[in-house]
């Protein structure tokens, strides 16, 4: 174990910005917007041919909220706001439903094809606006995004309900993903200029200390009402990536408020324990899905290798190193680099791919799909940079 | 679990006059009492706007919770139906409990209100621009102000009333913007012996403006029934004539009330709601219910729900349902918010000291009383009846000439043309509108039925002998004879393009007053009374025409004195009461008779002017009106044709005044019982037919309905026959086809029958689709300018000798012109004369026109032989 030398960061970080710039928007500008209806068409195979011109509601989020960030953090480069314009608009246009909550695809012209009982297409949508408002100085798309932000909060602290459940009340459970994702809108409002206090930060990150189990040392992805493990084959599954996204989530808020000892206390440990639960010993980089007690998963696509985990963890190793200079995230850093870019990354055409058997073989060429684009390879890269930048 | 707020789907509940619904609840917790709100347009989109007021955001007042103001901006988008959204733009300060109004431009003002700080001034502006809220102070109030009531009135904004906290402002003002930035204030004074009130209500309707209730600081002028916490209730009700700056003071509400929603809502047409508001008696049952908190705590039941409804023709109260009480409670100090029809309260207070962020929406539902099947039965029967006339006589002889289609073969006994001629004159609007008129106003039309006294003698005297010794089909045949062929063309094309235009009104206006007030179906009623008019009047021809629209004017007549009798008969005082009405509430003849006040301007009360407007009115109609004029030449003799004309006068006389009577009934009977009164009635002339469906049997109820009908189908069918004859006389068989063949004359005549009634139904169901009828009494007005002119031409025809047919032709453009002249002066406020004048000016300034011209354009005396009054010696003389 040996920690990063002061010209390895800057290599780092000279990497992180050429592999954004150079590699991976290349691959999506400017043929990601869609000229005629608005938006993004995302869905890319191998070499950037479109292979399906629906939208998936959440990579217009993501997107668009990518492009401002850029905008705001990099360059004000016209091409990215108005990129991120394109999808703001769609978004605002044609995402909605007459009960205000939002699709999950739409066709390219706009037209709605389905519809999910859970909000993550409003969470990306808050953050699109949010940075956009701020990109363009377009209050209205801040006041809107408050609004949408505010209602979800209604969504998850049970007051409002989101749709239909689908499950009857016998067993109820409730997942890591809600307050995880809305940690992270409500840190890009607030950083937008949006309306979210740190109340409401702190509510979150409580909500998600729930499902950090110290005797068990992992954290779970889902738990009973009173943050209870739930002995069942679906309730057992853990998502390393997932946990691990949640605990530089955390680790960026302890930084953000001047290196809190306890937040930073709490995103390294779920950090840990999810590095122990998920790294691949075998052949390297984060696993899908473990078994809490080491019993067989359900789905059988549990040991592949998908790239966003990999993403996450690069992100959380590095922040955890920089927060607290144990050697040990550097060390875990430069293994899932080094796995991630040799694996993942399309040396002929460019950007990742998305999906690889355990082993490393790829399984899908797709580098756009329903939940693939671009928006955790890229994060990463710019996340990783501007990380980079104040070293 | 809430329930999430969907859009106007379907969770309507029905409450008496207004229908209420759900937008989506405001962004808050706890919402606000006291807040700005109004309408703004951004885009082309509407956005309603709530701001600033207060709440008690911890405790509750009796827990010894703070009143805390807020700056806060919320926007709704309302045309695209979205969320709410907090703006970033903020009230210049904390601050609420102040007055608003939504301008027609698109933006809203904010003026005045408090913070614990005091009173403001401030006039704030509040438009959207690319979607960001703008808020400017554009100027100030004369005085700081706050609980008072803002309305805007014809664009104009009028605030006033409430006070500063420590005095009241006893004081309107209306609002000048002498440019877009700059605000000046004009005082319209207040009602003597009014007190001085905050959280009153202001009303805007028919371009008066009202001031209902409100509280002020206890004083020895007040009631102690209408006092609690050192306050007086107010009962007192102002009605202020902006343009006289007069005040008035009308019907005291029941009891005190203040604090509804600040402003009341016009309904229908003349009705102004005021909904919920406190009361003291509902006060003193809290207080007794809770005394240790003053009738405060979270057991308050919420505050009354009931909605009153003023009337302002009949100067009553009564209740008219209530706001809903089911998942929202009725909200006070709120602002209410008019859009596209609907109301929106936004938040409110619905407890002491607890606010809702509810946002509550409501539409003006009107009464729509059922048909019926018996009914239907009765006005079946009747039509039926009205096609088998028109069969009988095609049967008979009508068929077979033009002679039969066009004069009936000078059969007609003279009591049915002069029935027919009472008919044809009396549209069904104006069986409606009469009574309407007399209910809403008072008898002064009237005076415009009196001159028929002249019109019958001069017709006999002077017309009637040319129309019947030069045997003509056609009044306008004597304009060839007399002057040229050109001015019989164009005297023929008038008449026509009038009655075209006016069948399409003629079969709308009584089509939509019935569809507003019964189950009947607009279109339907078009259609009924239009293709049953057109079959009978193809069949039957003039002959049909006449004998129908004798039955149709008894049908009229004996419908009204059925309708007069029932009302006389509920009204506590019978005729006695409707007299003491027409005395005492100016509901009779208040025209004045003073030879010394002869003022022409439009808003002219002289009895005189009234008389010769009517009289050069009407006098076209029975003069150079083909309409009227066929009746002339279907009679047997001359002699006949008189007596028919003597008739129509008692008829004129006495049926109309039965008509206005009713309508002062109708007035008596509805301030007796203001409870059976539907505020959301839409127009005076409804007034009848709701009378109609409301308090008549079933089946009697048909048959006044079918009195409706039949009026319509009257003049419809006169007019789809005079406009046949005129085409097929002057137009066809004088000008297109000479020398054409009586059957292809009388092919023609029912072509044109058939093709003018399609065209009547369809336009006239165009105008029920679109819903206005703008364009089309337009069309009839400027039309209608060339009526006089003609009627002035027949009479320089008559009565002049020297005037040529080049003289008469410059004299009747002439005249055409000088109407059309004053009309605009009169649109651009150069000149004040009554609409009504038009045709005198068009009638006299033909004649006179003629009679100069004609000194130099003289036609010879073999050309005017037997053509005047002064050329009869070898023919049948007048005198």
């Amino acid at each position: 174990m040996r920690k990063y030398s002061r010209k390895e960061l800057h290599e780092l970080r000279d990497f992180y910005r050429a592999s954004l710039l150079d590699d991976t928007l290349p691959f999506w500008l400017p043929e990601i917007v869609d000229e005629e209806f608005g938006g993004y068409l995302s869905m890319r195979d191998r070499n950037g041919n479109l292979i399906d011109d629906d939208k998936a509601v959440w990579l217009q989020g993501r997107f668009a909220w990518m492009m401002a960030t850029l905008y705001n953090t990099v360059e004000k480069k016209a091409e990215w706001l108005e990129t991120s314009r394109s999808g703001v608009k769609f978004l605002q246009e044609h995402c909605f439903d007459q009960d205000g909550r939002m699709f999950f695809l739409v066709t390219r012209e706009g037209k709605a094809l389905r519809k999910r009982r859970y909000f993550y297409s409003e969470a990306f949508t808050i953050m699109a606006f949010a940075s956009f408002g701020k990109a363009s100085g377009e209050m209205i798309w801040l006041e809107r995004a408050d609004a949408l932000f505010h209602k979800c909060l209604g969504y998850l602290d049970g007051l409002v309900a989101p749709g239909e459940p689908k499950w009857t009340n016998e067993r109820t459970m409730k997942g890591l993903g809600e307050p995880m994702i809305f940690l992270q809108v409500g840190q890009i409002l607030r950083d937008s200029g949006g309306d979210c206090s740190s109340e409401v930060i702190d509510r979150l990150i409580e909500k998600i200390s729930n499902f950090v189990k110290d005797d068990l040392h992992c954290v779970m992805e889902q738990v009973g009402p009173n943050g209870e493990v739930v002995d069942h084959i679906d309730a057992r599954t853990l998502n390393p990536g997932h946990a691990i996204e949640g605990a530089w989530f955390i680790l960026a808020e302890a930084k953000r408020r001047g290196n809190d000892p306890g937040l930073m206390d709490l995103g390294c440990r779920m950090l840990d324990y999810m590095w122990e639960r998920g790294w691949d010993q075998e052949h390297g980089g984060i696993i899908y899905f473990r078994d809490v007690y080491g019993k067989p998963v359900q789905e059988y696509w549990h040991d592949m290798k998908f790239w966003w985990p990999q993403c996450e963890a690069i992100i959380a190793t590095l922040l955890a190193y920089q927060l607290t200079g144990d050697v040990k995230y550097a060390e875990w850093h430069r293994m899932v680099h080094d796995y991630a870019h040799r694996h993942f990354h399309d040396k002929e055409f460019g950007e990742w791919f998305g999906y690889l058997h355990r082993d490393g073989r790829v399984s899908s060429p797709a580098k756009g799909n329903h939940f693939k684009g671009p928006f955790h390879l890229p994060r990463m890269q710019w996340y990783c940079w501007q990380l980079l930048e104040q070293e | 679990m809430r329930i999430i707020f969907c859009w106007l789907l379907g969770c309507a509940s029905a409450f008496g006059a207004l229908s209420w619904d759900r937008l989506p609840d405001l962004p808050d917790r706890e919402g606000f009492a006291g807040v700005y709100a109004g309408i703004v347009i951004d885009g082309g989109e509407d956005f309603l706007v709530v701001a600033g007021g207060a709440n008690f955001p911890e405790k509750r007042p009796w827990e010894g919770g703070e009143k805390v103001f807020y700056d806060d901006v919320f926007i709704l988008p309302l045309t695209k139906k979205g969320e709410w959204r907090k703006s970033k733009t903020k009230l210049p300060a904390k601050m609420g409990y102040g007055m608003s109004t939504s301008r027609d431009a698109g933006t809203c003002l904010f003026m005045g209100g408090k913070n614990a700080s005091g009173a403001k001034d401030d006039v704030l502006s509040v438009s959207i621009k690319n979607g960001n809220v703008v808020i400017e102070r554009i100027g100030a109030l004369p005085a700081p102000m706050a609980e008072g009531v803002a309305v805007e009135m014809n664009g104009e904004v009028i605030v006033g009333a409430g006070g500063d906290g420590m005095t009241m402002t006893k004081e309107f003002y209306q609002m000048t913007l002498p440019d877009p930035t700059f605000v000046e204030w004009k005082a319209l004074g207040w009602p003597e012996g009014g007190r001085g009130r905050v959280y009153p209500v202001g009303g805007v309707t028919g371009n008066k403006f009202y001031l209902f209730g409100g509280r002020d600081f206890a004083d020895s002028d007040g009631e102690d029934s209408e006092r609690i916490f050192d306050l007086d209730w107010l009962r007192d009700c102002w009605e202020l004539d902006v343009k006289q700056g007069k005040w008035r003071r009308l019907r005291d509400l029941p009891v005190g009330r203040s604090a509804a929603p600040s402003v009341a809502v016009p309904v229908g047409a003349s009705s102004l709601l005021m909904l919920g508001g406190v009361t003291v008696e509902f006060l003193r049952d809290q207080v007794e219910a809770r005394p240790e908190l003053k009738g405060q705590g979270m057991e308050h039941p919420g505050f009354p729900p009931s909605v009153l409804a003023y009337n302002v023709v009949t100067d009553r109260w009564s209740e008219v349902g209530s706001l809903p009480t089911e998942g929202t409670l009725p909200p006070v100090t709120t602002q209410l918010v008019f859009w596209e029809g609907k109301v929106i309260l936004p938040t409110g207070e619905i407890k002491p000291g607890v606010r809702s962020p509810q946002v509550l929406i409501g539409e003006v539902r009107g009464t729509q009383l059922s048909f019926g099947f018996v009914n239907w039965v009765v006005v079946i029967a009747y039509f039926l009846g009205m096609v088998a006339i028109g069969y009988r006589f095609m049967m008979r002889e009508a068929a077979s000439s033009t002679e039969a289609f066009f004069r009936g073969s000078q059969r007609i006994p003279f009591w049915v043309a002069g029935l027919s001629i009472f008919a044809t004159m009396l549209s069904a609007i104006t069986f409606m509108a009469v009574p309407g008129t007399a209910y809403a106003t008072n008898w002064n039309s009237y005076i415009g039925q009196w001159p028929i006294l002249l019109i019958v003698p001069l017709v006999v005297m002077f017309y009637l002998p040319f129309y019947r010794r030069l045997n003509v089909t056609t009044a306008y045949e004597y304009l060839e004879l007399r002057f040229n062929v050109a001015t019989r063309v164009i005297g023929s094309v008038i008449f026509i393009l009038f009655h075209v235009g006016r069948v399409a009104i003629v079969l709308y206006l009584p089509a939509l007053a019935l569809s507003s007030v019964t189950s009947i179906n607009i279109l339907v009623a078009i259609g009924v009374i239009g293709i049953l008019c057109v079959i009978y009047t193809v069949m039957g021809g003039i002959e049909a025409v006449v004998w129908t629209d004798a039955i149709q004017a008894l049908v009229l007549i004996g419908g009204a004195l059925l309708c007069f009798g029932l009302v006389v008969s509920k009204v506590e005082g019978g005729v006695g009461a409707i007299a003491l009405a027409m005395c005492e509430q100016s509901k009779g003849l208040t025209a004045s008779w003073n030879p010394g006040d002869l003022s022409i301007g439009r808003s002219s009360q002289s009895g005189f002017v009234i008389f010769i407007a009517f009289m050069f009115a009407n006098l076209p109609s029975y003069t150079s009106g083909q309409d009227v004029v066929q009746r002339y030449v279907t009679t047997a003799s001359r002699k006949e044709a008189a007596r028919s004309l003597w008739m129509n006068i008692g008829m004129v006389l006495v049926g109309s005044a039965i008509f206005f009577g009713l309508g002062t009934a109708l007035f008596v009977f509805y301030q007796d019982r203001p409870d059976l009164m539907d505020p959301a009635l839409p127009a005076k002339d409804s007034v009848l037919p709701f009378f109609i469906m409301q308090n008549l049997p079933v089946g009697v109820a048909g048959v006044i309905i079918a009195g409706v009908f039949a009026a319509a189908q009257s003049t419809i069918s006169s007019s789809l026959n005079s406009v046949a004859t005129a085409f097929t006389t002057d137009i066809y068989g004088r000008l297109l086809r000479p020398g054409s063949s009586d059957l292809q004359k009388l092919n023609v005549a029912k072509l044109v029958v058939i093709v003018l009634g399609v065209v009547g139904i369809g336009a006239s169901s165009y105008l029920a689709i679109i819903k206005t009828d703008e364009v089309f009494l337009l069309f009839n007005r400027f039309i209608g300018f060339a009526l006089g002119p003609l009627g002035g031409l027949f009479a320089l025809g008559i009565f002049a000798k020297r005037p040529n047919g080049l003289a008469g032709l410059l004299a009747l453009i002439g005249g055409v012109v000088m109407v059309t002249a004053v009309h605009f002066l009169n649109e651009f406020g150069i000149v004040d004369v009554m609409p009504l004048l038009y045709g005198a000016v068009g009638f006299l300034s033909t004649l006179i026109l003629g009679l100069i011209v004609g000194i130099v354009f003289k036609a010879a005396d073999d050309e005017v032989d037997g053509l005047t009054i002064w050329t009869q010696k070898n023919h049948e003389k007048i005198f």
